[in-house]
């Protein structure tokens, strides 16, 4: 039997799950081509803390691409990211708070408290966007971040 | 008939019993995987649910069977035959919840057009999406209830068994549902989002179908009416052969006829009752099944008006 043809298909089936998933509203793409990614900071009085600074320098790097960063209040920049005018949300958020099923929250890079609520400083992405979420996903928890 | 089972169809029970063994072993290995697998998926969080419903029927055919097989007491004059038909409800019940909650579901996710996030997972250090474990789980998920739910269904014809045929349709919803999900997970693979709710939808009709048709079965067994064919809503040939050839045999009499569980319970009333009958003699249809025809009692003049 010629196993030639077999490994090919097969090796052709392998490249084209590497390109799997996609994001079905093309955010990585989108990123890639306009090299650019847009992201929401949310405001605090200390500043972003330096996970997200060394995640957003890290997501840059993965995508040749530079953020556009705005700040503003978690609430309207987590809407937006619903809306899909930006593709990263980043801040403190509380771990169970009612965003975190609105959302996708990635690897947390570090925890906190505000009184009795458990806080996780991470970064959000709008939900289903496959393909972004595992890129953010892998510089997360090349940084340590924890599910 | 109570408390002995009739020596015809003591191999076909056994089988089913072995059957619905297997069924609880094999569902909670793939109960296992699917909840390896499932991550933060809510749609393998319904799936898991849906595998473990589909236990159900296996669960209450074992119970019902081991009662089958219990003698008449004080309290349960009758026996404890209708155990089966409380179990038939029971099954019946579950593959409509099934049904219903996969079509819920779908519609669910379509109208609010949630995007499905199936997220990646760090194994052994590598970074591997989660949709192609699902995958994996899902078409393991499959195997299993195919196999089984083909076996189920002669013996469920045989023995006119309406759990053990419940129990065959779970298991037809369990792959369906599984290959869905495949169909699903690739859909949101190449970024239609809607794949996997539309996928659902699709096989919720034929579920939920089965379960209602089951669901009417069960109530008109319950409700001592006419003896249904096996996953059928329309009588049963041989129940209306039976109520023929009793008529034939008693001519102006009224015949009724019901189901307790795989048994035909005949009552033939406006006629003095006979001394001694030969239940197998009136058996119209294959001899082989006569064990179905179980009890004769007579409603003398006088006393049939109701």
């Amino acid at each position: 039997m010629n196993s030639k043809p077999a490994f090919l298909i097969a090796l052709a089936a392998v490249a084209a799950c590497s390109d799997l998933p996609k994001d079905p509203d093309g955010t990585l793409k989108r990123v890639e081509r306009e090299r650019q990614f847009r992201v929401g900071i949310v405001e605090s009085r200390a500043g972003p803390p330096a996970p997200l600074r060394a995640l957003i320098a890290r997501v840059a790097a993965a995508t040749g691409a530079r953020p556009a960063i705005e700040r503003d209040a978690a609430e309207r920049l987590l809407i937006r990211l619903e809306d899909g005018t930006l593709d990263l949300v980043l801040g403190e958020f509380e771990r169970e708070g009612p965003w975190t099923m609105r959302v996708h929250m990635l690897p947390a890079l570090a925890r906190g408290r505000a009184g009795s609520r458990e806080t996780v400083v991470a970064a959000a992405a709008a939900h289903g966007e496959n393909r972004w979420i595992m890129l953010v996903d892998r510089e997360a928890r090349e940084l340590g971040g924890e599910p | 008939m109570s408390g002995a089972v009739p020596d015809a169809i003591e191999a076909d029970l056994a089988k089913a019993r072995r059957l619905a063994w297997w069924t609880l072993a094999w569902m909670s290995s793939i109960l296992v995987v699917m909840w390896l697998a499932m991550g933060s998926s809510q749609a393998m969080k319904t799936a898991f649910v849906e595998d473990l419903l589909s236990m159900v029927p296996a669960i209450v055919l074992l119970i019902a069977m081991r009662f089958e097989r219990k003698s008449p007491t004080r309290k349960f004059a009758f026996g404890f035959d209708r155990m089966h038909s409380l179990a038939f409800l029971v099954s019946a019940v579950a593959l409509t919840i099934m049904g219903a909650t996969l079509l819920f579901e779908a519609v669910h996710t379509l109208v609010k057009a949630e995007h499905v996030t199936v997220p990646p997972v760090a194994i052994l250090g590598h970074h591997v999406w989660l949709g192609w474990l699902m995958i994996a789980a899902l078409l393991y998920s499959v195997v299993p209830p195919f196999i089984l739910g083909r076996m189920k269904l002669p013996i469920a014809r045989r023995l006119h068994d309406e759990v053990l045929h419940t129990d065959a349709l779970m298991q037809k919803a369990d792959w369906m549902t599984g290959l869905a999900g495949v169909a699903g997970v690739l859909g949101i693979a190449f970024g239609f989002w809607w794949a996997d709710a539309v996928a659902a939808g699709i096989i919720s009709f034929s579920i939920l179908a089965d379960g209602i048709t089951a669901l009417r079965i069960s109530a008109a067994e319950l409700a001592d009416g006419t003896p249904r064919a096996l996953g059928k809503a329309e009588v049963a040939e041989d129940a209306a052969a039976l109520i023929a050839a009793l008529e034939a045999r008693w001519p102006g009499a009224e015949v009724r006829l019901r189901e307790s569980g795989r048994y035909l319970l005949a009552q033939v009333r406006g006629v003095p009752g006979a001394e001694s009958v030969d239940l197998k003699s009136l058996w119209p249809g294959d001899p082989e099944r006569s064990w179905r025809f179980a009890e004769l009692a007579f409603v003398p003049p006088g006393n049939a008006e109701r």
